[in-house]
């Protein structure tokens, strides 16, 4: 049967291309035609912030969504998203947040009250400071105007004294070619995908943190029930495959992109050790907030599911260790024999 | 009836007016703080594009409905007879309001649900937009009432249509 | 049915709506509605209800429309196109049809202050068109020449057309702006020039009176004109200044053409009253239109009927200009039917991946595009300005007449558009001068 499946990314970036539009194709292969995703990207069949209601409501059957649009809907989520200064290898995280997110309870509570199946993660690639002048130090940090993607990023900038710009990704070229903006905040294939190149000059390697709350795949619960154990399995297979190819081929992305600015005469500094240490400290103080948020929101016990994803995370870690960053096949049967093969396509998301 | 009506749809008119003037100054306080002292006030995207916005849509929607200022297109309309003409008005009346009351019932259903998790969204702070979400079945809901009168005058045969009023825009 | 025959069906049923004056908004939201009812099942139709209005009102960028809007209003309300009007007629004076090139350059001016087109038309077609009736001037000219130059108000920034269009393509809106500008002049001078050999070969057209020139009210008059080069600059010069974003301009323009009006005292209450009213009202009117016009898109997008027809278009041809000029010709015809806003809206999405697939720039075609609309706003049935134009004369001169009169207009238009389309650079060489 003919499925809609929705990202609200273009469909030239790396989590559309690999993940969604040849997925789709893998998938209606592996299946013979029975389910078959029309994939809409560019947000052309639901808006960035809708993606969880429209998958509920079964506009899509399966969609992207980035958590920190439904702080409410998703407390469990944020509160592992907001943490994304503990790790920042994107690999680990993608691996380790699709795990969390499959097995701990109070994680799969949280989607089945939002009638949504979890079905993997991702990470972005790290946020660096992308801008228009230098900015090596702690002390170039201070007063700048950097455009932060919210949360725990805009507290990060607050703590180091600079100005934290929610505006939206459409306007950050403007934004750094006016100069009402000193940096954007953001992975490195930004660079091309927003085409910041003739206005940027500088990047600070400063691993801000990764991107990796919601989902890359979550399903519509009537949609999931109703295949049968088989085709999940198909499902969780090619996912498996499509989680490591798009992580592998984001950093590809964004290496290129570097690259290509730097020819262009993009200048690379190193963070000094003041600007490390503050984000070192911000990390351990900020935890406090997050527990706090978490526990406004209803959440029971957050700082036992922060310890549980910590652990995750470690493994991954270890697991990971030595593993070639470029060998999807070898990411895939990882995610394959850590995470899927775990599960069962019996039960997994049906009551 | 009419009156009493109208006079709701022109005070609602009235607080979206207010969100122009508010929107205005907010940002303008924001740009010139920024400019001057890189001082911006957390939450201007916010509350501009989840406050302000929706009020100056939403409130003034029901009295837009009435005074038929919606965009129509009436050249091949105007040429019918005065009969047709009336049916027509009743009908296209009829289903304006059916689409509103569905706009209405729905998102008041987000605006319940919204409100029960209290919905925020985050910007460098989090701000709470549940509030803001009621203002759409309000706004949707006194369209479709609007819809619904000017559907029985243009039954009874009354003017209903923006060039049997006088033009002040 | 098949999808793609329900979106068909969709389009069709559309037509027939529109024709019995259901309004674009509730047409296009029950069309796509009951469209996607049918194509997925109800909760699906309901979910798309649930997840656009909000999210569409909610956008940031688009706060940019009431802010233009309104400063547009200050400037019509507050009385500051009649000086720039009044000047211009002087200083044409001796010049076939100088009154109504006159009202060209202001309706330019007042583009200026203005994000839309129609606010530009109702703005001058109260101050221009009776002063050419007056003077003897043919009706078709008098009202024709004030609704074709009211579409300078989209090309010259600042823009809400752009504002929508940057936001849906991804496109710097600055940018857009910039690039608009010589368009937009290019545009009026081509209109000008057009009424004056028209003018000195009919007579009829536009009589020549003896004008009794008072140059002691010259000074006065160029220094009655500054409001406009101040709101050029404020507002372009800041978003290239660096001060303001394009968003943030919208409201930095309305406080500063508010600033104006009190300097020049014509800031009464009963005009930022009016002006206030009109902001809302319209956009109220243009956001449950675009409500529609999104619901619509994703009711096409489900349907696959954009994809159909790109295909067909890009089966005809992938060459660069033969598509642009496809695409101009699919947009002059269905601008005859539908409004600009909701035109493209409704386009995009076609016509995206037709762009990129011949890799055009987007920039270029955003201002072809805005040409496009603009002619469209002139273009009966469906066409605002000429609606605006003849209500805002209170029915003084009839519809078939301001029709007959934009002819002439949507003539030169075409010029302009095979100009800009020949000529990338006409549109392009202000926007690298700022990129450099
Ligand atoms: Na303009
Ligand atoms: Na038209």
């Amino acid at each position: 049967d003919e499925y809609n499946a929705n990202h609200f990314f273009a469909e030239r970036h790396s989590l559309v291309r690999g993940p969604y539009v040849e997925f789709a194709e893998k998938v209606k292969e592996a299946t013979n035609g029975e389910i078959d995703f029309r994939v809409f990207s560019g947000g052309s069949l639901i808006p960035a912030n809708a993606s969880l209601q429209g998958v509920r409501d079964g506009v899509a059957q399966v969609t992207y969504h980035a958590g920190t649009y439904t702080p409410a809907e998703l407390p469990v989520e944020n509160l592992i998203g907001n943490m994304a200064f503990y790790n920042t290898d994107p690999f680990v995280m993608a691996m380790a947040s699709t795990e969390f997110s499959m097995t701990n309870p109070a994680a799969l509570d949280e989607w089945k009250k939002n009638g949504v199946v979890f079905g993997g993660g991702y990470s972005t690639s790290e946020y660096y400071m992308i801008c228009n002048k230098p900015v090596e130090t702690l002390a170039d940090v201070k007063g700048k105007r950097m455009r932060m993607a919210g949360g725990a990023w805009s507290r990060f900038a607050e703590y180091v004294g600079a100005v934290p710009v929610s505006i939206p990704s459409s306007e950050m070229y403007t934004g750094l070619d006016t100069g009402s903006l000193d940096c954007a905040v953001t992975p490195g294939d930004s660079i091309d995908s927003f085409s910041l190149s003739d206005v940027i000059n500088s990047m600070n390697t400063l691993a801000i943190g990764n991107y990796y709350a919601g989902f890359l795949w979550g399903y519509n619960k009537s949609l999931w029930e109703g295949l049968t154990p088989e085709l999940r399995s198909i499902l969780f297979d090619q996912m498996a495959y499509f989680l490591a190819k798009g992580r592998v081929e984001f950093s590809a992305d964004v290496d290129k992109a570097i690259e290509n600015a730097k020819a262009e005469g993009m200048a690379i500094y190193e963070p000094d050790d003041a600007l490390k240490a503050a984000l070192d400290e911000f990390v351990a103080s900020d935890e406090a907030a997050l527990i706090a948020a978490a526990k406004e929101r209803g959440v029971e016990n957050p700082e036992a599911i922060l310890t549980e994803f910590k652990a995750v995370v470690d493994r991954w870690d270890g697991l990971l260790e030595g593993v070639d960053r470029t060998d999807v096949d070898a990411l895939a049967a990882l995610a394959r024999t850590e995470i899927y093969d775990k599960l069962d396509p019996a039960t997994y998301g049906v009551d | 009836m009419e009156k009493t009506f109208r006079k709701i749809c022109q005070a609602l008119m009235l607080f979206g007016g207010a969100g122009v003037v508010l929107m205005m100054t907010n940002v303008v306080l924001d740009v010139v703080l920024k400019v001057i002292w890189n001082t911006p006030i957390q939450g201007t995207i916010e509350i501009s594009s989840y406050y302000y916005m929706v009020a100056i849509v939403m409130l003034p929607m029901a009295l837009v409905e009435l005074d038929d200022e919606q965009v129509v297109v009436d050249l091949a309309f105007n040429h019918f007879p005065a009969w047709l003409q009336r049916i027509c008005l009743t009908l296209v009346c009829a289903a304006a309001m059916a689409i509103l009351l569905v706009m209405t019932w729905r998102t008041g259903q987000d605006a319940i649900r919204a409100f029960r998790v209290g919905e925020v969204v985050m910007g460098n702070r989090e701000i709470i937009v549940w509030p803001a979400r009621c203002m759409l079945p309000l706004g949707f809901g006194l369209a479709a009432i609007a819809s619904g009168l000017r559907m029985v005058m243009a039954a009874l045969g009354m003017p209903v249509t923006r060039s049997s009023h006088e033009y002040t825009a | 049915m098949s999808n793609l025959a329900i979106g068909l069906t969709g389009i069709a049923v559309l037509f027939g709506l529109l024709a019995v004056r259901m309004s674009i908004g509730v047409a296009l939201m029950a069309v796509s509605f009951v469209g996607i009812w049918i194509m997925l099942n109800l909760t699906a139709a309901f979910g798309i209800v649930s997840a656009l209005p909000f999210n569409l009102i909610g956008d940031w960028s688009l706060t940019a429309i009431p802010m233009f809007l309104f400063m547009g209003f200050v400037a019509a309300n507050t009385g500051m196109t009649a000086g720039a009007f009044e000047l211009l007629r002087l200083v044409l004076a001796k010049v076939p049809g100088g009154l109504a090139s006159a009202a060209v350059g202001a309706c330019g001016m007042f583009a200026a202050a203005s994000g839309s087109s129609i606010a530009t038309t109702a703005a001058m077609s109260r101050i221009a068109v009776p002063e050419m009736l007056k003077a003897g001037y043919h009706p078709t000219l008098a009202t024709g020449v004030v609704a074709a130059s009211g579409t300078l108000g989209s090309l010259i920034p600042p823009s809400i057309l752009m504002v929508l269009y940057g936001i849906f393509t991804e496109q710097s809106i600055g940018q857009l702006f910039i690039a608009g500008f010589i368009p937009g002049v290019l545009s009026a001078a081509i209109y000008m020039m057009m009424i004056t050999v028209r003018c000195s070969r009919n007579p009829d057209l536009a009589p020549r009176r003896e004008i009794v020139e008072d140059h002691s009210n010259l000074t006065e008059l160029i220094l009655s004109v500054w409001p406009f080069p101040v709101l050029v600059i404020g507002v372009l010069g800041g978003i290239f200044g660096g001060f303001f974003t394009p968003t943030e301009a919208g409201s930095v323009g309305a406080a500063l053409a508010l600033l104006i009006a009190f300097i020049r005292r014509q800031a009464t209450l009963d005009a930022l009253w009016q002006a206030i009213r009109q902001t809302v009202v319209a956009t109220s009117s243009i956001f449950f239109l675009t409500i529609g016009a999104v619901m619509f898109t994703r009711f096409m997008g489900l349907s696959g009927v954009p994809q159909f027809m790109s295909d067909g278009m890009l089966a005809i041809s992938d060459n660069k200009i033969v598509v642009i000029v496809m695409i101009a010709a699919l947009y002059v015809v269905l601008g005859m039917f539908i409004d600009s806003i909701g035109l493209m809206l409704l386009t995009l999405p076609v016509i995206l991946p037709v762009l990129e697939a011949t890799d055009v720039n987007l920039i270029w075609f955003g201002i072809i595009t805005v040409k496009l609309l603009e002619i469209g706003l002139v273009t009966p049935p469906v066409g605002l300005n000429l609606y605006v134009l003849h209500s805002a004369l209170s029915g003084r001169v009839r519809l078939g007449d301001i029709i007959a009169g934009a002819t002439w207009f949507i003539a030169m238009d075409l010029v302009t558009l095979a100009l800009l389309i020949a000529f990338p650079a006409i549109s392009l060489f202000l926007p690298s001068l700022m990129a450099g």
